[in-house]
């Protein structure tokens, strides 16, 4: 609950400050935030099967994103940057359906 | 063969090797970590814990509540997510109409410039059109110009506003010595030009000035004038024709044989003179004008005739 608040707080700040996201870095916001939804789906299924844990949470939230904008910053500079990005949306993708599925089962039991 | 192949492979190698990626996307979407951690935990509360996954969560929570809990790390993780989707959204925003208008744009120039291209394009082919046009018409005018310029030098050479060069008579006629009655007078210069113009010459000139059809020689008291020029003693006449045909007939001619008794009374000094090359010079552009008659337009027939 306290961590739905903390969401909250931050979309609203967000979109309060509006703060401008530098021209270099706007690129890998998109697939930062796919890898962060990850981190977070992930996060709420393990805290729904009772084994969620906070330093877990943290490292994956930050790795997740790190890795994720570092493997497309790559890419560009490889010249695969679109092919890159195409496969992390797809693996991040499965994961997360597969995760909200989890979730599903144990709010609705089904 | 195969098959005992196969199944020594799958024997030895590890199942995460074997498993079709797809399905072990699907299988560890759960970060390990999570299951590590409540795993270490379950060994350190209770050695004799199952470890199958997916029993950590019980054993967790008979470990008495240390996992499940939120932590003010997460928290401030939680708030930077809100703070990166509210970030994406309002950049996103920011950079849509930026996007849709630049195409739109483009789109519009790139039309507004085909407009334009194909304006210039018609605006060529009609320059082409009139470019042919006009230099057909100007091939015309100059065909028209050589025309009347040959036409204009015919007609000098007639009308005396050209100079003219030709076999012909030169006549030398002076005033006699001692009284006045005997000097020159326009109509003895009148009767010899009309005898040359009888006997066919072509251009006459006195002293150097052209004699054409507006000009004559006229006194002045007692100075002989043309083309408002003054004349004195003695007369140089050049008439230009054939030399043999001018000197034969000129003082057969009526006006040439009352000349020549004039010339004989008074004792007139007079030579004649066959001579190959002589020029008469152009009459003056100033007896071109007319000093009667002025170009009209047809607005002036027009007002003429509704008096």
């Amino acid at each position: 609950m306290i961590a739905a608040l903390g969401l909250v707080v931050g979309i609203v700040l967000g979109l309060i400050f509006r703060p401008e996201v530098p021209v270099g870095l706007q690129p890998y916001l998109p697939i930062a935030i796919v890898a962060a939804l990850d981190a977070v789906f992930g996060a709420l299924r393990a805290y729904l099967d009772g084994i969620f844990d906070d330093k877990v949470f943290v490292i994956s939230f930050l790795s997740n994103v790190v890795i994720a904008a570092g493997i497309v910053w790559l890419g560009d500079k490889l010249g695969v940057g679109g092919q890159l990005s195409t496969g992390i949306v797809v693996v991040l993708g499965i994961r997360i359906f597969s995760n909200v599925a989890a979730i599903r089962r144990h709010l609705f039991h089904a | 063969m195969s098959e005992r192949t196969a199944t020594r492979g799958t024997a030895t190698l590890p199942a995460r090797v074997t498993t079709p990626l797809l399905t072990l996307i699907t299988q560890q979407s759960l970060d390990e970590d999570y299951e590590t951690v409540a795993r270490r935990r379950s060994v350190v509360v209770d050695p004799q814990a199952g470890t199958a996954p997916g029993d950590y969560a019980h054993v967790a929570r008979r470990a008495g509540g240390v996992t499940g809990r939120v932590g003010r790390t997460s928290l401030a993780i939680a708030l930077l997510f809100g703070l990166l989707i509210g970030v994406a959204v309002v950049q996103n925003s920011r950079n849509a109409p930026v996007r849709n208008a630049t195409r739109e744009e483009l789109v519009t120039r790139i039309n507004e410039r085909h407009t334009q291209l194909a304006t210039y394009q018609s605006r060529i082919a009609t320059l082409r059109d009139d470019n042919g046009k006009l230099s057909s018409s100007y091939a015309d005018l100059g065909s028209q110009l050589r025309a009347t310029t040959s036409s204009v030098n015919a007609l000098g050479e007639v009308t005396g506003f050209r100079q003219v060069s030709d076999a012909g008579l030169r006549i030398v006629v002076k005033d006699a010595d001692g009284s006045s009655s005997g000097e020159v007078r326009d109509s003895d210069l009148n009767n010899l030009v009309n005898a040359l113009w009888q006997s066919g010459a072509s251009a006459i000139s006195i002293n150097g000035q052209r004699v054409t059809a507006l000009s004559q020689p006229r006194n002045s008291g007692s100075v002989v004038r043309i083309n408002d020029v003054s004349l004195s003693s003695p007369y140089v006449i050049h008439a230009l024709g054939k030399p043999s045909d001018l000197q034969s007939r000129v003082f057969d001619t009526t006006s040439g044989a009352e000349f020549l008794s004039v010339v004989q009374q008074f004792g007139m000094p007079l030579s004649v003179q066959n001579v190959s090359d002589l020029t008469a010079p152009a009459a003056p552009n100033a007896l071109l004008s007319l000093p009667y008659a002025t170009t009209g337009d047809a607005a002036d027939s027009i007002q003429e005739e509704q008096p």
